[in-house]
């Protein structure tokens, strides 16, 4: 937690209305919507972006952002949604804390999330290919969860001196 | 392949609809390596290639191997999978054009924007001052009654997802609630009390006939016919 991020203390905040709550993500309903039905997903550790976020945290807040996409078709009869993760300030990230938005979305709505095209020559698109084919060589290992180390308690046993214990009629029988 | 009539399409089993779609699918296709494409990561459960209409230099479209129109129809471990493998390919996205921040976007149903009727993460540079809008999400203000009431139905959807169980409530009845309510705590509080009532209370046999229409996942994705 992050003393002067308004989203950690509004996540550790426990009168804060809360739609979702885990050990590892929150999710609230942004007060100024784009949409009835805005819903954002925040890890709970203060990551500011998205290359921060541990994968295996990454992975269930989008398993949950999936869940709460289900749940807004169901709930708010919403024909679609939008995910969208804005990373950076380029980006067009407006907190410094990294979010996942979901957005409910209907017919005539009045929003639009589609890109023009650009143009790009086959030339420009070889180049950006062989850019990309170098850094993805690396993908493939997972971050994931380590265990938590279990704690065991120390039982050291002692030898009672009860008859009925072993070890104690068998010293005795030594003369 | 021959052409279908409507006739057809009504008798086949939804399994054999399934398969006409995938035979349909320029993205599987593209997945089969059919179409050519310029794929820039490949795995046993996702490809990931450059998208022919980008919204920057490097826009890169992650799909799944196997068909799934929509979200809600992917099982949770691809989901996972496809979600760290976009996070990844941001990253590489960021080295690669030195890109100072990324886009991963999706979406859908027809109504949000897609396009194709196979699911995909778009995954775009960005950079500052490159004239892209779209993406940032506007703010509309919202009345707070609706706001509480959207949260009610919805945090008692999902609670019942995850296996704690409540009665049925719709958006209609949560608002038919709001306007009783009063300005300010007062009010809130009795709303919540409200809802207890409702949900704390043992289930009335009316309750059950007001159950929401369902809401078939399958016929969002069945919109692109």
């Amino acid at each position: 937690m992050k003393k002067d991020c308004a989203f950690c203390q509004a996540i550790w905040d426990r009168n804060n209305e809360k739609i979702y709550e885990d050990d590892k993500v929150v999710a609230v309903l942004d007060e100024r919507p784009a949409a009835p039905g805005h819903v954002l997903v925040l890890p709970k550790e203060h990551y500011p972006i998205l290359e921060q976020v541990p994968d295996f945290v990454f992975r269930h807040a989008f398993n949950i952002a999936n869940k709460i996409s289900i749940a807004l078709f169901e709930t708010l009869h919403s024909q679609g949604t939008n995910i969208i993760v804005n990373n950076g300030l380029a980006g067009g990230q407006e907190s410094a804390h990294f979010m996942i938005n979901i957005i409910a979305r209907k017919e005539g709505d009045g929003l639009n999330f589609q890109w023009t095209p650009k143009q790009l020559s086959e030339e420009e698109m070889s180049t950006i290919e062989l850019q990309m084919k170098e850094q993805t060589k690396a993908i493939g290992q997972f971050e994931e969860e380590k265990a938590k180390p279990i704690e065991m308690e120390a039982k050291a046993k002692k030898i009672s001196s009860d008859e009925g214990n072993y070890l104690w009629k068998k010293a005795r029988r030594i003369p | 392949m021959p052409q279908l009539t409507e006739e057809d399409l009504k008798n086949m089993t939804p399994e054999q609809i399934a398969e006409l779609q995938k035979q349909n699918c320029i993205f599987c296709h593209i997945v089969s390596g059919k179409v050519a494409s310029r794929k820039v990561y490949e795995d046993d459960k996702v490809t990931a290639i450059l998208d022919i209409n980008p919204a920057n230099p490097g826009h890169a479209v992650l799909l799944p191997k196997e068909h799934y129109a929509i979200m809600p129809q992917i099982p949770e471990d691809v989901l996972g999978h496809i979600f760290m493998v976009a996070k990844a390919i941001s990253h590489a996205c960021l080295k690669a054009f030195k890109a100072q921040g990324t886009n991963i976007f999706v979406a859908n149903g027809v109504v949000a924007g897609q396009r194709a009727q196979h699911l995909m993460v778009h995954i775009i540079p960005r950079k500052e001052n490159d004239g892209i809008k779209v993406f940032n999400v506007p703010h509309k203000e919202i009345d707070p009654k609706e706001l509480k009431a959207i949260s009610v139905v919805l945090k008692k959807r999902i609670d019942e997802m995850f296996g704690l169980k409540h009665d049925v409530l719709d958006l209609d009845r949560a608002k038919k609630m709001a306007p009783e309510q009063k300005a300010g705590k007062e009010g809130e509080e009795q709303l919540e009390e409200e809802a207890e009532k409702l949900f704390g209370g043992e289930p009335k046999k009316e309750e059950e006939k007001e159950k929401p229409e369902e809401i078939d996942i399958d016929k969002i994705a069945d919109m692109f016919k």
